[in-house]
Formats: structure tokens, C-alpha cells, sequence
């Protein structure tokens, strides 16, 4: 296939809808050529990306962690959909807005995961291959459905207003977003990780557990049953109860908190996922 | 490409951009056609953020006694655009409303209480009043945005003309392009203003409902209502850019990071290691927990001790979260 934006030669499979030019990102579906392409700028290189995820130092992570080596690193673009959408009569309620183009992206990301739209920066064609641009595999009307929040909120809006609004939408292009995902070793097992490109976010981390990790966790769940089951006893006693029946109670109340921790201490290697975002 | 209208430099713009200022000459930029007044809240310089920040770790409870492993690096200013949405709104409701309660009757001179369930009709009018931010963004990122905006209610600082403020490049290039006009506001306003409005409307039709029935401490739900909306105002403020900077911080070897408002140096949100007291409180929390629920056990009664013994389970599984996070965040 020849890109008809950059004019680079690419290999096309046959058999897909979509295909995504990997020196330039611009998409070609049923003849149909989408070239208003934007990237997200990686601002983020792999070994900043990496030193990010080591020095994370999420619990139970041995303290030499700093000294694991990276293994493997690529940088993965994940392509959105931009559309623009209208909600005629009231035309001042359109919008942009953005969805993620494939049904199962190749990196792990939070759940519900927002793109940050901070650091974007127009597409400027290179023929130097930085990442991979991976190519839509979602209906663009099916992607947009994930948008749901958009359209409730002109509706709202619309109905306080007492006008009845239909919703149309055109895409606009794509928008690609940078994703690092890197692979390192640690006295001899790999780990993988995923930083976002564009902010240097650590959005999952695989690491070793130490033993001094595990340890406390054996510990704390050991802590935690004893303590349950002394104020269960104390509670019990102040109500005039047997203390022992009163123990017992604590000890079973403690047992969830117990699982949760034996569970991290047991567990062949740490996860970290990312929450809220700051 | 887009040219800025003052100096003629190139601007960054994406095709949602509403309001682009330039990161040169510190001009907005009606991008998508439109004008008017945008506005800023003038920030303290960099080197003054950066005295805060230290000042706020001393007084710290878990920073202070560390202050010999702490690093700060250079604070990074975000100026972060925001609509103000003035709204009032009225709703005239109708609302069919189920009263329960309990009543005491002699039968034959013995007293028992029977339940009694009666089903109202009422209807009133309710009205909802207040000032609503949103960020001019398509994905704003939360938490620190939120704390900022309302240290901004607590504090009102004075906002001038942006040309006042974007004077030098430095500070011009902090600004965000708007990514939304005041319509799209007045829109995201009025749906997160509706759900108040509409709890506000089944509170009024519950009160309402009790005194229909003479019974003041009767439970009430509403089982179906109409509501006729009425908007009295809804209006949009100048787009206003306030301040925030972003001060990291290394604690061995890990960045972590304050959030701060850039007109009074306060951090509205910071994140900070989880260190052995924290996670030992959080250890103390889950077996108080643990305890005091499992300890109704003892009480004999079944239902009342599984019920407490579960509270107590589900509050200690919830604390110990706090003994596997690495980080915190304090607000």
C-alpha cells in the first residue's frame, strides 16, 4: 500500500477495514482516506519513562529496583476518533469530542482512563518511524456510543429549554495518543509496565515483591487479627458480654482486611494500577 | 495555519480550540469566531510558589520531621481556563408520594402498632440558585482542578484584563486554549445543576406529603413525579484563567507532587508518601473497625450481630486498602 499522504510504502494485510500509515498515522478505510491527523507530542523518551516507573516505588518493591535494566520498549499510538458534534436547533451546542478507536487496546489502561487533550500538538509528517499507529478496528458511529455523557448533557439542556434536539455528528480525524510500553528485567524474571508518553504518568506497573514486602504484609494481616480480636474482647466486656464470644467476633469481622493483604504477600509479583487523576 | 492577531507569531492551534492565547505576545485568539472579554487572576512569581511550597512542608505533620530527604524542583505554572454559569432555575412539580408510619390502636384495650402506608398527591414549585464553574476543557484531569476552584469561592481573588497578565512569554505560554464557548458551559452547567434541582424537588415532596398527612416523622418516598423547568437565569462569566502550579518534590529518589493556587501560594491538593504511621493508623482503623462491629456479635441477637460483624468487615477491608498504598493525598 502506498500512503497517499506521505507517500511511504507500507505492508497491507488484506482482510481489515482500516489502515493506519506507520511513518505518518493517516488512515485509509474502504477508500476513504482520513488525513486530518493529529498527534499527541511524546513528550516523555523510554529511559524517562522508565526511571518514572522504577522510582515509583509502590508497596512491597525491593529498594534496588532503580537497578532492574529495560528490556524492550515500544512506543504505541492509540488511535481516537475526533468528531464534531451538533445538536440541531441549537447549533451553539456543538462540540468536539473524542473516542478511543479500538475495541481492545494494546496496552493495559485504567479503567475509564481519560486522554488528557493537554500537550497536543498538530500532526507534523515525518518519515522517520517513532512508534507504532495502530489502526482503528471500531465503527465510528459504535465508538462515539461510549460518549454517552456528551449527549445526556446537550439533552439536559436541551429539555430545560423545552426544545427537542437531534443529535448529528461528522468525524473530523483522528487523533493518536503516545503510550509507553516497556519491559524490564529483575534478577532474571520480566516485568512490564505502561507509561503514558505525553505526561510521564505510570499508568501500570508489574513489579518483584520482596521479601521484606511479603513480610509485611504476613505481618499486618497477623496484626490486624489480634488487634480485631482485642477490641471485639474489650467491646464486649464494656457491654457486660463474654469477651471471648466478643474476640471471635472481631477475629471474623477482621477476616476481608486479612484476605486483601494475604493476597498482596502471596501474590507471585506486585500490580499497580493508577487511580484518580491529580 | 493560524496567525495570532496582535504580533503575527503562529499559533498552537487544534481544531477544538476555542480561545488560544499566544504564547508570545500573550494575545487571545478568538480561534472558532466569536469576541469578548477574557480575564486572569494575576500569580505570584515563581521563586515566592516555591517559598510557600517549603513553608506548607514545614508545618506538615509527616513532611516536617523529613525535611533533610526532601528536594524541590522548579514549579510549573498551568493557567487553567474556566467558565463561571450564574443559574436559576425553577421546577413546578406534581409528585404522587408514599407515606408510611406507624400507629398505636387499642384493641380491646390492649395497645398495638399497626403499620399504616397512605399515598398523596402533592405538588409546589422549588428553586435553585448558584454559581456553577466549568473548565473550558474537554478532559479536564479532576481532582486538583476541582480543589482549585473552590479555594477560588473561599478566597476570591480580584481577576484583571489577561493583558495585564500575560506580559512576558514565560507566563504567556502556561495558558490552556479554551476547548469549548460559553454555550457549551451553560449546557454542562445546567446538567450538573439538574440532579440538585430534581433531589431538591422529591425533598420538598416529601416534607409536603408528611404534613398532608398530619405525621411529621413519617417515612415518605416519591414514587412518580412531573416536572415543568423553568429557567430564570443562566448566564455565562468572561472566560476566566486561573493559576495553578504544579511544585514537585523528591522523597528518595520518587517525585511526588503539590498543586497550589497560584494567587495566594496555598496548596489546594498535595500528594505525599505513605510512611509508616499512616499506614500504621490505617492498620489501627481496620481492627477498631474489625472490632467494634465483631464485638456486637457477642450480643446474642442474630440479626443485629451479623449486621454489626458486617459493617465491621466491609469498613476493615476498606482501611487496610491503606496499608498496601504507596501514596497519599492530602487535601
Amino acid at each position: 500500500m502506498k500512503c497517499p499522504y506521505c507517500g511511504a510504502q507500507y505492508e497491507a494485510p488484506p482482510g481489515r477495514k482500516f489502515y493506519a500509515c506507520p511513518y505518518c498515522g493517516t488512515v485509509v478505510s474502504e477508500g476513504r482516506v482520513y488525513d486530518n491527523v493529529y498527534v499527541f507530542q511524546p513528550r516523555v523518551d523510554k529511559t524517562a519513562a522508565f526511571k518514572n516507573a522504577l522510582y515509583l516505588r509502590p508497596t512491597g518493591a525491593p529498594e534496588d529496583l532503580p537497578a532492574a535494566t529495560l528490556t524492550n520498549a515500544t512506543l504505541h499510538f492509540l488511535p481516537l476518533y475526533l468528531y464534531y458534534v451538533s445538536f440541531p436547533p441549537l447549533e451553539k451546542l456543538a462540540s468536539y469530542a473524542a473516542a478511543l478507536a479500538v475495541s481492545k487496546p494494546p496496552v493495559r489502561l485504567p479503567r475509564r482512563y481519560v486522554f488528557p487533550a493537554r500537550w497536543r500538538t498538530p500532526f507534523k509528517p515525518s518519515l522517520e518511524k517513532i512508534g507504532v499507529f495502530h489502526a482503528p478496528d471500531l465503527d465510528p458511529e459504535e465508538a462515539l456510543k461510549t460518549r454517552g455523557d456528551l449527549l445526556d448533557e446537550a439533552y439536559a439542556y436541551a429539555d430545560v429549554f423545552k426544545t427537542r434536539v437531534r443529535a448529528a455528528w461528522r468525524l473530523e480525524g483522528i487523533v493518536y495518543y503516545p503510550v509507553w510500553e516497556l519491559e524490564y528485567s529483575y534478577r532474571g524474571a520480566g516485568y512490564k509496565a505502561v507509561v503514558d508518553a505525553a505526561d510521564g504518568s505510570v499508568l501500570y506497573l508489574e513489579y518483584p515483591l520482596s521479601r521484606r514486602g511479603r513480610a509485611y504484609g504476613l505481618s499486618a494481616s497477623l496484626a490486624i487479627v489480634l488487634a480485631s480480636a482485642a477490641f471485639g474482647g474489650a467491646v464486649a466486656a464494656a457491654l457486660l458480654l463474654p469477651p471471648l464470644k466478643g474476640a471471635l467476633g472481631g477475629a471474623v469481622a477482621s477476616l476481608g482486611a486479612v484476605a486483601r493483604l494475604l493476597a498482596f504477600s502471596l501474590s507471585p509479583r506486585g500490580r499497580y494500577e493508577a487511580g484518580q487523576r491529580l | 495555519m493560524y496567525r495570532c492577531s496582535n504580533c503575527g507569531a503562529p499559533l498552537d492551534v487544534t481544531p477544538d480550540s476555542v480561545v488560544v492565547v499566544c504564547r508570545y505576545c500573550g494575545a487571545p485568539n478568538f480561534v472558532a469566531g466569536g469576541s469578548g472579554e477574557v480575564l486572569a487572576v494575576p500569580t505570584l512569581a515563581s521563586s515566592e510558589i516555591l517559598k510557600r511550597a517549603v513553608e506548607r512542608t514545614r508545618r506538615d505533620f509527616n513532611l516536617r520531621r523529613r525535611m533533610g530527604e526532601l528536594n524541590f524542583a522548579s514549579p510549573e505554572l498551568v493557567y487553567v481556563p474556566y467558565y463561571f454559569v450564574d443559574l436559576a432555575l425553577s421546577a413546578a412539580y406534581t409528585a404522587l408520594v408514599t407515606v408510611t408510619y406507624t400507629r398505636t390502636v387499642y384493641v380491646r384495650g390492649q395497645p398495638r402498632t399497626r403499620l399504616e402506608t397512605r399515598r398523596v398527591n402533592v405538588s409546589g414549585r422549588v428553586r435553585l440558585a448558584e454559581v456553577v464553574p466549568v473548565v473550558a476543557r474537554r478532559a479536564a484531569w479532576g481532582e486538583s482542578l476541582e480543589r482549585l476552584v473552590d479555594h477560588y469561592f473561599k478566597t476570591a481573588p480580584g481577576a484583571t484584563a489577561l493583558a495585564d497578565v500575560a506580559k512576558n512569554a514565560s507566563t504567556s505560554a502556561a495558558f490552556l486554549a479554551a476547548e469549548f464557548d460559553a454555550e457549551r458551559a451553560k449546557a454542562k452547567a445546567v446538567k450538573a445543576a439538574l440532579p440538585r434541582l430534581l433531589a431538591a424537588v422529591d425533598e420538598d415532596a416529601a416534607l409536603k406529603a408528611r404534613i398532608k398527612v398530619g405525621v411529621l416523622t413519617a417515612s415518605a418516598v416519591v414514587e412518580d413525579k412531573a416536572v415543568d423547568y423553568e429557567v430564570e437565569r443562566v448566564e455565562a462569566s468572561s472566560l476566566t484563567y486561573l493559576p495553578m502550579w504544579i511544585t514537585p518534590y523528591v522523597y528518595k529518589g520518587s517525585f511526588y507532587k503539590y498543586y497550589m493556587a497560584g494567587w495566594d501560594g496555598a496548596v489546594v491538593l498535595a500528594e505525599e508518601p505513605s510512611f509508616v504511621e499512616n499506614k500504621v493508623a490505617s492498620g489501627l482503623a481496620a481492627a477498631l473497625a474489625a472490632g467494634l462491629g465483631g464485638g456486637i456479635l457477642a450480643l446474642g441477637n442474630e440479626l443485629v450481630g451479623a449486621l454489626g460483624a458486617a459493617t465491621g468487615a466491609v469498613l476493615a477491608y476498606v482501611a487496610s486498602g491503606g496499608l498496601l498504598r504507596s501514596r497519599r493525598l492530602e487535601k
